[in-house]
């Protein structure tokens, strides 16, 4: 009897502690969340090793943070993403929306300008197929009469610094250098980051391409096959 | 479910948000994932509700208030375990500017109307001595992007302290200071710049009294007979 007795005083004391072993999880899970919602707002990458201290160590972080990204997605409509340029040992991650931005109000006033701004640059660099020399990128701007190192009377000032830093940290443009040999001088050129290929869809730029200029979305579509195709010739 | 997280994500974006705001937001999401939209006022409160009960468990939480001096209800996004030196959406900012944040909350709220003028927000600001100042325009890049988020509200040359830190702080404020800030005796919220009883300048929330009047007619703080109308004066 006295062994019943222990063995299902033992199993309580099991029990107790497995339900003490989810409360806990429960907390290191919560944590976690919470350090990534408030280094979310900036749209800054967050470092897998900057989360160790609120997980309690590296292992501890693997462990929960498939529970992290479901609780993230369900609750507060945030994909957690791994960004394609880290490495096993330094992983970096960026949290998007899980469905695209529906209206401009959705931003604050001053967002929106920076918005547009974006939407113009990523369209260029789309319609360019998916990569461009700032140069040409920032002869485009001036064109439209926004330039890098004067004051615009919607975007504001410090251009500059918007696109090639804050962009570039956000993960909306990837910039990258490229020196074809050692007599040549580098050049620098922008493509779609990771989060902008998560938060905006090729339709969407057609769409925004077909507001901005005036036509229909089915004609630019046209225009850019035809554009495809020919470029397709030419290198035959 | 995809607008409630579309509208989640703008809320959290925003930090504070006024009626006409979030109409803009909810009219355009709703036609796009074709659901209807919460129109009335109720099913609005009970949409923002149910959002609510699904980040509660994180410290988050999603909820209204009125905020009196412009006489007009918020939707506040809000840590509920925050403390003014761990404020969200400033995670990017240099240690000597969550200080300024501390330091400017604490003196609008230790003024007996909760309100400075615009100038005080500038100077006399008591860093500490290790500290270095960040330059004035910076200051006033950080007050205006803390008015937008709705921590601080500014009105006819005074700021106030805003929607979002009624909410986020009110523990840390009836806290620390017990002089300025008190809560209503009728729902035991935090009441600011509202009317007072005539006999024991007692502040309640003016829907609160105005309801309470409806059944009674003394002070339910002091028992003397309410004389302060209830209705907001178009002065």
């Amino acid at each position: 009897m006295a062994s019943t007795s222990r063995s299902y005083r033992n199993s309580q004391r099991a029990s107790q502690s497995q339900n003490r072993e989810q409360q806990r999880v429960g907390e290191e899970v919560k944590s976690i969340v919470k350090f990534i919602l408030d280094h979310s707002a900036e749209k800054v990458a967050i470092k897998e090793k900057d989360m160790h201290v609120v997980a309690g160590g590296k292992d501890m972080l693997r462990q929960h943070l498939p529970l992290v990204v479901e609780e993230l997605k369900r609750r507060f409509g945030i994909a957690f993403r791994l960004l394609d340029t880290s490495t096993p040992q330094n992983k970096v991650y960026i949290c998007v929306a899980t469905s695209p931005m529906v209206s401009i109000y959705e931003l604050t006033e001053s967002q929106r300008p920076q918005f547009t701004l974006l939407l113009i640059i990523l369209l260029y660099i789309f319609l360019r197929d998916n990569r461009i020399e700032d140069q040409k990128l920032y002869e485009m701007l001036a064109l439209l009469n926004i330039r890098l190192d004067e004051e615009h009377g919607y975007f504001g000032n410090d251009l500059k610094k918007l696109i090639e830093e804050t962009f570039v940290r956000q993960h909306y443009l990837k910039r990258e250098r490229s020196e074809l040999s050692a007599y040549d001088d580098p050049k620098v050129y922008f493509q779609w980051g990771l989060r902008a290929k998560a938060e905006f869809s090729y339709p969407q730029m057609i769409q925004f391409a077909s507001k901005l200029f005036q036509q229909d979305p089915k004609y630019i579509e046209q225009r850019l096959k035809a554009t495809q195709s020919q470029q397709e010739q030419a290198e035959q | 479910m995809e607008v409630k997280l579309g509208f989640l994500r703008a809320c959290k974006n925003h930090s504070c948000l006024s009626h006409e705001l979030i109409d803009q937001i909810l009219t355009p999401l709703c036609e796009h994932h074709n659901v209807r939209k919460p129109s009335q006022l109720e099913d609005l409160k009970t949409f923002v509700k149910e959002i609510d009960e699904s980040i509660g468990e994180y410290n988050q939480t999603l909820t209204f208030i009125k905020h009196p001096i412009k006489g007009k209800e918020y939707l506040v996004y809000a840590k509920t375990d925050a403390t003014p030196d761990s404020a969200v959406g400033l995670s990017t900012m240099a240690a000597v500017e969550y200080q300024y944040f501390s330091i400017l909350l604490d003196k609008i709220a230790q003024e007996d109307d909760c309100s400075i003028p615009w100038t005080g927000a500038y100077k006399d600001l008591g860093f500490e001595a290790s500290a270095k100042p960040p330059k004035k325009n910076r200051l006033q890049v950080l007050l205006h992007k803390w008015c937008e988020m709705g921590y601080f509200l500014a009105e006819d040359d005074k700021i106030y302290l805003g929607p979002r830190s009624l909410v986020e702080f009110e523990f840390y404020l009836l806290t620390n200071h017990p002089g300025t800030i008190k809560k209503c005796v009728l729902c035991n919220n935090v009441v600011l710049w509202d009317i007072r009883c005539a006999s024991c300048q007692e502040q309640i929330h003016r829907d609160c009294i105005h309801k309470y009047l409806q059944r009674r007619s003394h002070c339910p703080a002091c028992n003397s007979l309410w004389t302060t109308p209830t209705r907001r004066s178009n002065s």
